[in-house]
């Protein structure tokens, strides 16, 4: 990358993150707190301790993994606005397995929860993408819809037939056995950590090193030079929207199994939207995504610790990331506006597709 | 003749290119004045500007004596001039009346915008129900909407844009008494169109753009239509048309046999048409635009398939283009629209060079370093500047951007080419470097199949030229017994008519 290809990515990084901060300041000085001892505070709780950083990279898994999904949805011109309905249905699979099959061994367990957990999350997903390549219905509204529907299948069931019976009266159900619980590596990093490494790496090579990638970012900026090489619109879309529900399927199964253990109606606070900031932040790529999710991973759980110690309002998190994606946007015409512009273009589009 | 519109010097470019090169129009009161040209010979660009949904880069504009630089249509439309765009823009959610109120016609209820249209309805009759929503209304009765709340605005000068394309042979009619009507009150009316019979059966006056220059505004009365056709495709017919007889041809390498096409609304777009291209020829069909040549285009690109009649491939069925990669056909195509269809203009270049039917039957992964050196060592073979494989081609030039699509084209080593309108858009230069390669390709053995509506270029490059018309196809002709007046006859469709009147 040469040097004046650089300058505007730092002006715009620098936008961001000094609106962003901005942003911040106005919101803590407002909760009238003091920005000094409240910055510190964050830190520490996001890095200041093993335990801290162990905490950190929980918090940044599911969102991340999410995020990776809805970042390969945008490359195609799809928003996958479904995260919700995913990690949800991600975590009923992995749920479902672990208490069904609780004799296994951990070897055997942890794998199929996970890629159980996966696969519902991308049959959620594929939903959405059938019915945008069939029927033409934007995957903005369907993907939305299928959260409703995913939450409230949850809902019913955590309160009724799945509810644990001696959970006095919560609407959880059975924590999992010990055998489908993802190990934590030397007490710091979550083995779920790992897995959204690997989940980025292949999301890096499906989009910049395949010719299934060269087809989903072709489809996405145009759908008339696609047709004219031949590149079936269908194919790619319910392809993407199979990868994207996969991806937080998977988030879904991970905080399931090496954070939560138990499946309630709450389960996600909201990681599904949260991860379109991030992917859109990343500008949908596999390295912006995953170094975002980290970072607002970090943020959260410092603020959530910074709760304790210094009375932060957890809120703090969500203005920051708000005004983060803000920001981005207006520093950035040509990435994540790009993003947005082209996917809304395609929404608008879909009557003349 | 006194000027109702003025248009003087108008130039108007979008980055490179040229859309409107010093044009000056002017329209008389009471008369209906067609503008015609080829598609992106600058007439919507020129209307756009007289209406004020374009500002131009230089000139100026009279309506009715007084000067007047309108910046939007509301500006547009307080000096007199009004606009019916092809797909009118009413708003379709909305009933008739709620547009006509958009507009600010009355004080908003169903009532007071009747009555202020009552004047205008007694010439242009609505016939239709005031509370039906616009997007239950067909095409022509959305246009008549347009147009009557244009009038009803008081304007003097209605711009109609290729309004006939969204309408049938009755509707036609119907809208042609309109204008009349129209223009019987004083007013004038600027009618865009591409199809010369329409000029001859409605228009006073005519003025021809070509290549975003006025090449000149005749009364139709002294024109012939063959004549108006010359000067639309253009008129400084090349005497190339003399360099001798085309060589022997091979064997055919494309054979479309019966080849008819039918359109979403039942019409009859490709006609039991008969083509041959060879190996070793170039064979150039002409045609004003909108007679066939896309269906035509589509079926030699596997996009379409035709609703009767064969396509053969080296004797072979053409497959769709969805399988073209995996029964390793490998046709060049230089599609019509290099920005939408030729190329993925913010992508790389090298992702742009693999970005076709042959991408769909590649598996594995993708060798970075070895598909940069490819694309490098194609950009360099083709000359685009710059020969950097990581700019995507929005920042190329027009022509360098047609050269990556031959690049990417021809890397495939095809054994034929079909291009449509190759040369559109681009510079002198770029255009020889286009046509000496098609060349090139002609005498290295390929065959070439040129679609195009500029007749200065079929008739330069074609071994064989052909006429398209109304879907219909004669058999191309070699181009030394090639009678230009003739071509011009066949475009304008007078051959035609004189057949049907000599069975008649």
């Amino acid at each position: 990358m040469t040097v004046e290809r650089f300058i505007p990515a730092l002006t715009r990084g620098a936008v961001a993150l000094i609106g962003t901060l901005a942003v911040g300041l106005v919101a803590v000085l407002a909760a009238g707190l003091d920005p000094v001892t409240t910055l510190q505070a964050i830190i520490d709780g996001a890095l200041g301790s093993p335990y801290a950083i162990r905490q950190s990279l929980t918090e940044a898994v599911p969102v991340t993994l999410t995020a990776l999904g809805v970042a390969v949805a945008f490359r195609a011109g799809l928003f996958n606005l479904g995260g919700d309905g995913q990690i949800y249905i991600g975590a009923l699979g992995a749920v479902g397995v672990s208490l069904l099959f609780p004799e296994l061994a951990p070897i055997l367990l942890i794998p199929f929860a996970l890629v159980v957990g996966m696969f519902g999350g991308l049959v959620w997903g594929c939903l959405a993408g059938v019915l945008r390549a069939k029927l033409r219905l934007s995957e903005i509204i369907t993907t939305i819809m299928l959260n409703f529907i995913a939450f409230w299948i949850i809902s019913y069931l955590v309160h009724g037939p799945l509810k644990d019976p001696g959970g006095s009266g919560y609407p959880l159900t059975r924590e999992i056995p010990e055998a489908a619980q993802l190990p934590v590596f030397g007490d710091l990093i979550p083995s779920g950590a790992v897995l959204m490494l690997v989940a980025a790496f292949c999301v890096w090579l499906l989009l910049e090193r395949t010719p299934t990638g060269i087809k989903i970012k072709g489809t996405g900026s145009s759908a008339s030079a696609s047709r004219f090489a031949g590149v079936s619109m269908s194919r790619v879309t319910i392809l993407v929207m199979a990868i994207a529900g996969a991806l937080a399927g998977l988030g879904g199964a991970v905080s399931l199994q090496g954070d939560q253990y138990k499946l309630g109606d709450f389960f996600s606070p909201g990681w599904g939207f949260d991860a379109v900031a991030v992917a859109l932040i990343g500008r949908g790529t596999a390295t912006g995504t995953l170094i975002t999710g980290i970072a607002v991973g970090a943020l959260r759980s410092g603020i959530q610790s910074a709760q304790g110690t210094a009375e932060v309002p957890s809120s703090i998190a969500q203005i920051l990331l708000a005004a983060a994606v803000l920001f981005v946007i207006v520093g950035n015409a040509e990435g994540a506006g790009q993003l947005v512009r082209r996917s809304w273009a395609r929404t608008r589009g879909l009557a003349s597709e | 003749m006194t000027a109702l519109v003025k248009m003087g010097g108008i130039v108007k470019s979008f980055g490179e290119t040229i859309a409107n090169d010093d044009v000056s129009l002017e329209i008389a009161a009471g008369e209906v004045h067609a503008l015609l040209g080829e598609n992106g010979a600058g007439k919507t660009t020129l209307m756009n500007i007289l209406y004020g949904l374009t500002i131009p880069d230089e000139g100026t504009i009279e309506v009715g004596g007084v000067s007047v630089a309108p910046r939007n249509p509301a500006d547009a439309i307080d000096a007199g001039v009004g606009m019916v765009h092809q797909h009118p823009l009413v708003v379709g959610a909305l009933t008739v009346a709620e547009n006509f109120s958009l507009g600010g016609l009355g004080d908003g209820s169903p009532a007071s915008m009747l009555e202020a249209v009552a004047d205008v309805v007694q010439t242009i009759p609505l016939e239709v129900d005031p509370r039906a929503r616009i997007d239950s209304l067909p095409m022509s009765l959305r246009q008549r909407v347009e147009i009557v709340r244009c009038l009803a605005h008081g304007v003097r000068v209605l711009v109609l844009d290729e309004p006939t394309a969204v309408l049938t042979p009755d509707e036609v009619q119907q809208l042609f008494g309109e204008m009349e009507r129209v223009v019987e009150q004083g007013r004038s009316v600027i009618f865009i169109t591409h199809k010369l019979a329409e000029v001859q059966t409605i228009a006073q006056r005519v003025t021809v753009l070509r290549h975003g220059r006025n090449v000149g505004s005749f009364a139709v009365g002294d024109i012939t239509s063959a004549e108006l056709a010359e000067q639309m495709v253009g008129r400084e017919l090349s005497d190339r048309s003399a360099k001798g007889a085309p060589r022997a041809a091979g064997a055919a390498r494309l054979e479309l046999r019966g080849v008819c096409a039918v359109g979403d609304d039942g019409e009859c777009l490709l006609d039991n048409l008969d083509l041959e291209v060879c190996a070793g020829e170039i064979v150039a069909i002409a045609g004003v635009e909108g007679n066939g040549q896309r269906p035509l285009a589509d079926i030699c690109f596997g996009l379409r398939v035709p609703d009767s009649g064969e396509v053969l491939h080296d004797d072979e069925r053409l497959p769709q283009l969805r399988d073209w990669g995996r029964s390793k056909v490998a046709i060049a195509r230089i599609p019509e629209d290099r920005r939408h269809e030729g190329l993925l203009i913010d992508s790389p270049l090298w992702e742009n060079l693999r970005y076709g039917p042959n991408l769909s039957a590649k598996r594995g992964l993708i060798n970075r370093r070895h598909e940069v050196a490819r694309a490098r060592s194609l950009l360099e073979e083709f000359g685009v500047v710059p020969p950097d494989p990581m700019v995507p081609p929005s920042a190329l030039s027009g022509g360098n951007q047609q050269k990556v699509v031959l690049a990417r084209e021809l890397s495939s080593d095809p054994d034929l080419v079909v291009a449509v309108n190759p040369t559109r858009g681009l510079d002198i230069g770029a255009q020889r470097d286009v046509r000496d390669r098609l060349a090139a390709l002609r005498d290295a053995g390929k065959a070439v199949l040129v679609i195009s509506t500029d007749l200065d270029e079929v008739i330069e490059i074609g071994d064989r030229v052909g006429v398209l018309y109304r879907g219909r196809l004669e058999t191309p002709i070699a181009r030394n017994v090639v009678d230009r007046a003739r071509i011009g006859e066949a475009m304008a469709g007078l051959l035609d008519d004189q057949q049907n009147r000599a069975e008649a």
